[in-house]
């Protein structure tokens, strides 16, 4: 959500800013095209990642496509779009709504950027350091649940919503600070409760955050990387494997280069289509509101 | 709903919140209590009771043979900071360009860059690497440097211009009148008046870039040029199981604290960010 600009907020289109524009706009393009591009087309080579390497054309893919780990990998991935994607948005709006509501006057208010740093504390913590803490933590209270494939999933995704809430909290939190406070003491007053206050006039409100919140952590969910790696690893028995730790360990695990070059073009396609049909639904039902 | 039980409902909602805020600190709170203990402590004592002092050689160990802490802290410093100067320095003018400029490809550009924000790393990283070897580069801190500060300028200049975009056009406008050409309205003007956001910016590109985690498996290969978390988790890895519990407690709790100390001071500025970037799309 933007705040209103005034129609003079910025200066006509002028002439002369190229110089500024693109120096900076083409290395980033050029970096990233060239990678991409780099990529896909180690996705078609037979090539250990070293010496000589031949053109196979689409064989990469049918060996992926052939694989039941790389589908075990997507599966895992849909379902990690509920406990690092749905649950946190949820539960942060929710939670930031109980706050933006209930922690009024002078005391509360104090005690609001204390229940902000506890949620967010995940989210500043290095992944790694986090997944080595919940590691140890299990560890020292002699709890073996990663050593199970169902049990390990579940523990992953408790650790994915730990990391992610916060993010949708905040968010919602500021999201909610736009809101005019008399509309929901009126609603209040009406007899509302807070369920139909979120339903009909918070949550409505701050529907640009939440489909920011959803495609970025649903995005996020689909290409997942280091929670996985570092908690499970994807083990027990590629139980908890994704799409894109599944990638890394094809390029690392003594495959060839090409076959992890086509797990991870495979991602990036999915995702690319993925955000597309988003952006044109929402766009679509945003037109249909007005 | 009565106003009585409508007062219980608030008053256990309040304290339900902060149970739970409190319940999603314990594990990092665990980490710093058992790396406090000596190991007869760590042995004997609950998980939530310290220890009866601090065991400052937990964490002292860690700057010597063979974790040389403070070698990976001066990698991690080096990468990070120097990552955010190549950051900004590319968003910048990108941002001046079609924020107050209003550049005609305004639009690609923001597109380009949510696409690239969006993208798996995964899907150009090994390219990344491959070219390191290329060019003679494999775990050399310089490519490490500009490699993140390229991927960080896509955010950058998302962040800087949506908040560019608010300069009021009088101020560019009056510069411009007297005389000022568009590098001096960029520097005198625009750049101080942005400051704060600059600030901010390069605050979250810099926690970023600590905790960044993929690259740096893929193109540090030596311990001597490890950054915090690769070597924390490398800690982990070399000694699961066998390692002392308050020793990896200690380990974890350094390997967190630069970032804890920037989120105690700056919390407001960090988060104003991430709002900034998440409500302005």
């Amino acid at each position: 959500m933007t705040t209103p600009t005034s129609p003079k907020t910025a200066p006509h289109r002028q002439r002369g800013y190229g110089w500024f524009l693109f120096p900076g706009f083409t290395v980033l393009v050029l970096f990233f095209g060239t990678m991409f591009v780099w990529n896909v087309g180690i996705s078609f080579l037979k090539w250990p990642g070293y010496g000589p390497s031949k053109w196979v054309g689409f064989d990469n893919y049918t060996h992926v496509f052939d694989k039941q780990e790389f589908w075990e990998s997507w599966l895992h991935a849909l379902f990690y779009v509920i406990p690092f994607a749905l649950l946190p948005t949820a539960v942060g709006l929710a939670l930031a709504s109980v706050v933006y509501e209930m922690f009024r006057g002078y005391i509360s208010q104090a005690l609001v950027p204390f229940a902000r740093a506890g949620f967010f504390l995940p989210q500043i913590v290095p992944i790694s350091v986090a997944g080595l803490i919940w590691l140890w933590m299990l560890d020292s209270m002699s709890l073996t649940w990663l050593d199970d494939p169902i049990s390990a999933l579940l523990v992953l995704s408790v650790f994915m919503f730990w990391l992610q809430m916060g993010f949708a909290f905040v968010v919602y939190l500021a999201g909610f600070s736009r809101l005019d406070p008399a509309l929901l003491e009126a609603a209040d007053l009406d007899g509302a409760n807070w369920w139909q206050r979120l339903r009909y006039i918070s949550g409505p409100s701050v529907w640009p955050e939440t489909s920011v919140i959803l495609v970025f952590l649903g995005v996020g969910a689909l290409k997942v990387f280091a929670p996985v790696y570092y908690l499970t690893g994807g083990g027990p028995y590629d139980s908890t494997i994704s799409p894109a730790t599944y990638a890394v360990t094809s390029f690392f695990g003594g495959r060839q280069v090409g076959f992890a070059s086509a797990v991870s073009t495979v991602l990036a396609l999915v995702i690319l289509i993925a955000v597309v049909t988003t952006l044109a639904v929402s766009a679509r039902v945003r037109r249909g509101k007005q | 709903m009565s106003r009585a039980s409508g007062k219980v409902a608030h008053y256990v909602l309040v304290r339900l919140v902060l149970v739970l805020a409190a319940l999603w600190v314990v594990p990092v709170w665990l980490a710093i209590v058992a790396g406090t203990k000596t190991e007869a402590e760590y042995a004997t004592t609950g998980l939530f009771e310290f220890g009866t002092g601090v065991e400052w050689i937990n964490f002292g160990m860690f700057f010597v043979e063979p974790f040389n802490f403070g070698l990976n802290i001066r990698n991690s410093l080096t990468i990070s900071l120097g990552a955010v100067l190549v950051s900004l320095v590319i968003a910048f003018p990108v941002s001046y360009a079609i924020s107050i400029g209003r550049h005609r490809l305004r639009g690609l550009v923001l597109a380009v860059c949510i696409l690239i924000f969006l993208l798996p790393l995964e899907s150009v990283a090994f390219p990344i690497y491959l070219l390191s070897k290329m060019v003679g580069m494999y775990g050399n801190q310089g490519f490490m440097i500009l490699t993140l500060g390229i991927i960080g300028s896509a955010f950058a200049t998302f962040l800087l211009s949506n908040v560019m975009r608010h300069v009021p056009s009088d101020v560019v406008d009056a510069a411009q009148l007297d005389g000022a050409g568009r590098w001096v309205t960029l520097t005198r003007v625009v750049w101080p008046l942005m400051l704060p956001t600059v600030l901010t910016v390069a605050l979250l590109l810099y926690v970023f870039n600590w905790n960044e985690y993929l690259l740096s498996l893929l193109l540090l290969p030596d311990t001597s040029s490890y950054t915090v978390p690769i070597a924390i988790s490398a800690v982990d890895y070399g000694q699961r199981g066998g390692a002392p519990g308050q020793l990896v407690a200690a380990g974890a709790v350094l390997g967190s604290l630069p970032s804890l100390i920037i989120f105690l001071f700056f919390q407001r500025t960090l988060v104003r960010g991430i709002t900034a970037g998440a409500s302005s799309g």
